[in-house]
């Protein structure tokens, strides 16, 4: 597993980062390719940091600051549409053009460390604490949590299904609606053509497999209840540094437009601002 | 898709579940069972289970479960007794048969246990006149359970109501 500050250091290599960009034009928002992607465009970051801000030394609030969510707010252009059109068929300009927009993204982060400078308040961790892709050496733990735990409940009902044949299919079918859902609208319910069909197979009524889907999930969220109370929520980390809020990714995640209700410590933009606002950061926060 | 019409009972509870009260459990859920007086199911399933009522709800909100006690095993397996004795344990699953035998129940809905649960916790936090909305208190609790200060004043308000007897 390497750190951002690891990947910086590396060679720039310009023919890999053009095919990587031609695949994401292929395979939009996809996760591998926009790790890839990541890791070969970040030392071009290196260079920026090298030759425009060397006063910016390892082990500074500013650095720290940098190498964390710079990268997060190029992850959020990355699974943009279509931002890069305008690049992808030639060669040449991905160094330059990703040179433009780390400066830009550091001289983002520099101002916003300069004005909690001034009010002498202390930087609040960046997001990609809590949200992080897989390459990042911190909390791994919030990042299964976040990412994955629809796929882990998912995983984990299908080992728990006390039925053999044609009803284990059927559970799986409700929990796969249930949890994941993304040929179904993303709306993550169940629906009734599909339980229709299925009443003609099974010996029970539908809505008893159902119930015993939903039950099952309860009792596994609640042996994470804990872990789930512990984590750390958006004002935790920093109240909105980059355009989309942590459950918005987790959403765009999860495929569904629901609101992740389980995850209790994140809450909605709306809360984030009101918690914002009672703390004394209004006006801060309206500005950005 | 064809037929999303109300097929599911608890829409948009499929994953939450309800948050750490701010008071003890054993308050909210001994008034819990003042307050659903009314309602024999809660208060047979706080007699067996105690405390963990509100785990109790949250799971199986919604359900219907079946205390047939002349079950064979293959029948038993199309009910959620098996969940209920993995979960809880022997015990309890004894004492929900003495209570509830030969009954078929329906478990409230989980969205409705969330809310009076909810309500009971701001209820023994505060106790407001509505000068009093702009308090840390008041604050704290909208934050926690996601709801405006004008709605914690509302929920003690119906909380009152029902505790007095009107």
């Amino acid at each position: 597993m390497q750190t951002y500050e690891a990947m910086m250091r590396k060679p720039y290599n310009n023919e890999l980062c053009t095919k990587l960009f031609r695949e994401l034009m292929t395979k939009p928002k996809d996760d591998e390719v926009i790790t890839e992607i990541l890791e070969a465009s970040l030392p071009v970051l290196g260079r920026v940091l090298q030759s425009n801000f060397r006063r910016i030394q390892p082990g500074t609030e500013e650095y720290e600051e940098v190498v964390s969510s710079v990268p997060l707010s190029f992850y959020l252009y990355l699974t943009n549409d279509k931002f890069y059109e305008k690049y992808y068929p030639s060669t040449e300009s991905h160094f330059s053009f990703l040179y433009g927009i780390f400066r830009y993204e550091i001289l983002n982060v520099l101002k916003r460390v300069k004005r909690f400078q001034r009010s002498d308040m202390d930087m609040p961790h960046s997001p990609v604490m809590a949200m992080n892709l897989s390459t990042a050496s911190v909390a791994i733990e919030y990042n299964t949590l976040l990412k994955e735990l629809p796929n882990f409940l998912y995983e984990e009902i299908k080992k728990r299904l006390r039925f053999t044949n044609e009803e284990n299919l059927i559970c799986e079918t409700i929990a796969y609606c249930m949890i994941l859902g993304p040929e179904f609208d993303g709306t993550s319910i169940v629906p009734r053509a599909l339980l229709n069909q299925v009443y003609e197979i099974g010996h029970e009524k539908v809505e008893f497999f159902e119930h015993y889907v939903r039950s099952n999930i309860y009792i596994i969220l609640f042996n994470y209840k804990k872990q789930i109370d512990l984590m750390p929520s958006i004002m935790d980390g920093a109240i909105n540094t980059a355009e989309y809020s942590v459950q918005e990714i987790f959403m765009e995640g999860m495929h569904s437009t629901k609101q992740p209700e389980f995850w209790v410590g994140v809450e909605s933009r709306e809360n984030d601002r009101r918690k914002a606002e009672s703390l004394g950061y209004g006006g801060w926060y309206a500005r950005t | 898709m064809l037929g999303h019409n109300s097929y599911q009972l608890d829409k948009n509870g499929v994953f939450s579940i309800i948050p750490s009260t701010f008071s003890r459990l054993e308050a909210v859920t001994e008034l819990l069972s003042i307050y659903m007086a009314s309602d024999p199911i809660i208060l047979g399933i706080y007699s067996s289970l105690g405390s963990r009522v509100v785990e109790f709800l949250n799971i199986f909100g919604g359900s219907y479960l079946d205390f047939n006690p002349n079950f064979n095993e293959e029948q038993l397996k199309y009910t959620l007794m098996p969940e209920i004795k993995f979960h809880f344990g022997d015990e309890v699953i004894d004492k929900l048969y003495k209570s509830f035998s030969g009954q078929v129940i329906k478990v409230p809905n989980s969205n409705t246990i969330k809310v009076i649960v909810r309500d009971i916790d701001i209820f023994l936090n505060v106790s407001i006149e509505k000068k009093q909305l702009k308090s840390p208190t008041v604050k704290k609790l909208a934050d926690h359970y996601k709801i405006t200060p004008q709605e914690v004043y509302w929920s003690v308000k119906r909380v009152r109501k029902v505790l007095s007897g009107g």
